[in-house]
């Protein structure tokens, strides 16, 4: 399946993450990135400015409890809240193919009823890769990532990311 | 199945503010009660703070960027 029919679903971490770099273009390239209510308001408390409308295909959704009651006992297995759960029910209920979220728990869960998943992290990369954006500037939003943005990461660990896309081309 | 695990009880006390928004979780169908909602917060922090599965998942996010992403 290839990128523009890829249908994703954004969990707040993402978006958050994202426009605290001033990057929520990387969001673009998929076929549609549903946006579930509760999952917005997440972002606003956090980002009241938030850019959301510039997101390319964004399509707001309601979220649905109805649908989400399927997921409970799931959930309390992984231990979700309110909007992890309303974007993996967007999910199912959309027939959407990809999770967009930095939530360990959540990720784990889509994963485990067979739906891709991606974080900020993959989203950069992904924008390189697509060449939405160079090598370099891939290379600046990651070390940007403990400084501007709310996504912590253990310095060790970043270094190590880096390592990893040092040998590659542009 | 859940009466099987075993379990501790928590006396919580908890600031008007902070009850009145897991009753509004409760009230939107999301819980079944402010307990279940407290519950989920609690095991929402401990999964935040699973280091060791956090990295592993965004690692598993460079590897499919590297090889498989276009």
């Amino acid at each position: 399946m290839s990128a523009g029919e890829i249908i994703a679903v954004l969990d707040a971490g993402p978006l958050i993450h994202l426009d605290e770099l001033g990057s929520l273009r990387l969001l673009s390239g998929y076929r549609e990135v549903l946006l579930p209510d509760i999952v917005e308001r997440e972002a606003r408390e956090h980002r009241p400015g938030i850019q959301i409308n510039s997101i390319p295909g964004l399509v707001r959704v309601s979220s649905n409890p109805v649908a989400a009651e399927s997921l409970f006992d799931l959930v309390a297995e992984f231990g979700l809240h309110a909007g992890e759960l309303a974007a993996i029910a967007v999910l199912k209920e959309h027939h959407g193919d990809c999770l967009l979220s930095d939530d360990a728990a959540a990720r784990a869960m889509a994963e485990a009823i067979g739906f891709q998943v991606r974080g900020t992290v993959g989203l950069i990369l992904r924008g390189w890769q697509r060449k939405q954006i160079s090598k370099v500037a891939a290379r600046d939003l990651l070390k940007a990532l403990p400084l501007k943005s709310t996504l912590h990461l253990r310095p060790g660990f970043l270094a190590n990311v880096l390592e990893q896309i040092n040998d590659r081309t542009d | 199945m859940c009466d099987k695990i075993p379990m501790k009880t928590i006396t919580l006390e908890c600031p008007d503010r902070l009850h009145e928004q897991l009753s509004k979780l409760v009230a939107a169908g999301w819980f079944k009660s402010p307990e279940d909602a407290a519950l989920e917060a609690v095991r929402r922090y401990l999964s935040l703070h699973s280091v060791e599965l956090q990295e592993k998942q965004i690692m598993a996010d460079v590897q499919w960027a590297l090889n498989e992403c276009r």
